[in-house]
């Protein structure tokens, strides 16, 4: 096994996770995550140099989600030609999808620094240092994030209740 | 509101079904999905290249109907030796040092509309003054040869449409070209080729 194998096992699936969690479609986060990993071999020799090759992966994979729109036709060519089949999963759970549909109801700053701090398990002060924003600012996202996902599931209950 | 633990909790959740659902397509797929750039990019590089020849020889194509009238003329030095056929672009016996006298005229075509630069690299010694033409401009510039080759950019106003130019260099007596490790001693490189003026035929 190469180096790279063992990275791309350690960190694939983790940036799945965060991708979906950002922009809600988890086919999609899994082609420009896997995106983000040839371009990390095709300049592994680079790549493997810095201090955290994942951080690499992630920004490529977010900015290429990002211009989701621009590449959504070259993805679903790709998808088809590299997927014989996909296979078939239950569908998400409740408690999923009241996630990420409050996630999704968040505005994109707030929801970046969700995801990056609850599931990339970014500090607050490289969260902001990426987003170029004083650390209180995030903080302050965090927060109203943290509010928007509580208010959601009190609704979720509620409805459940009723 | 939930606290920092709750909501670090609910997103475990998440993660771990998420998880559950993701089928890495592997390192295989993408290696497969590199190589299959890297040929589609090589193929893409050859075909530039054949395009960039082609313009080469479209570039060297005389135009049809009158011949050129003083086509290359060269003296060699060596006694008795043939006079090399006109506006040949390889001389089989182009011997290492070739004397010039008289016109050396080209017609060649000019690809494109637009500012038009060429540039003569001279092997050898002395000079003379090339002069280029198209149907709305005329220019004429000192062309050196020297050892290294040396290089004459010239420069010409735009014909309208795609079209044909005269070079004719009038040398001066005494220039000589000669031959470089590469076989060639007089060239016209243009944006998209050169044509070779003067080369040994490589056997």
């Amino acid at each position: 096994m190469t180096d790279f194998d063992e990275f791309y096992a350690a960190h694939y699936a983790d940036l799945v996770v965060q991708i979906y969690a950002y922009f809600g479609d988890r086919q999609e986060a899994q082609d420009v995550v896997q995106e983000a990993f040839c371009r990390a071999l095709a300049n592994w020799r680079r790549v493997a140099g810095y201090d955290d090759p994942a951080k690499w992966v992630r920004r490529v994979a977010w900015n290429l989600a990002t211009s989701r729109w621009r590449r959504a036709r070259t993805a679903l060519r790709y998808l088809l030609r590299q997927r014989a089949e996909e296979p078939v999963v239950d569908g998400p759970g409740p408690e999923r999808v009241a996630l990420m549909q409050a996630l999704l109801a968040l505005p994109d700053a707030h929801r970046r620094a969700m995801v990056l701090h609850y599931l990339a398990d970014l500090p607050v002060a490289e969260i902001a240092q990426r987003e170029r924003v004083p650390e209180g600012t995030v903080k302050s996202w965090l927060h109203r994030g943290r509010l928007a996902l509580a208010a959601h599931f009190t609704e979720v209950e509620n409805d459940a209740v009723r | 509101m939930l606290s920092d633990d709750d909501t670090r909790a609910e997103f475990a959740r998440m993660r771990e079904t998420v998880l559950r659902e993701v089928r890495p397509p592997g390192t295989a797929a993408a290696h497969l999905t590199l190589t299959r750039r890297r040929r589609r990019l090589a193929a893409a590089s050859s075909a530039v290249f054949v395009v960039a020849v082609a313009g080469g020889v479209a570039f060297a194509q005389p135009k049809p109907g009158p011949p050129v009238t003083t086509p290359l003329v060269i003296e060699t030095t060596e006694a008795g030796s043939a006079a090399p056929p006109p506006d040949t672009r390889v001389h089989p016996s182009l011997p290492e040092t070739t004397a010039l006298h008289d016109v050396t005229r080209m017609r060649v075509k000019a690809g494109n509309a637009g500012p038009l630069r060429f540039t003569f690299v001279c092997s050898g010694s002395g000079s003379g003054r090339a002069t280029v033409k198209s149907e709305t401009a005329s220019v004429t510039v000192t062309v050196t040869c020297g050892t290294p080759p040396v290089s004459t950019p010239i420069e010409l106003d735009a014909p309208p449409d795609p079209a044909w130019v005269d070079f004719a260099i009038d040398w001066d007596a005494g220039t000589r070209l000669t031959v470089t490790p590469d076989g060639w001693a007089l060239q016209v490189l243009d944006a998209e080729g050169k044509l070779t003026i003067m080369q040994r035929k490589s056997t």
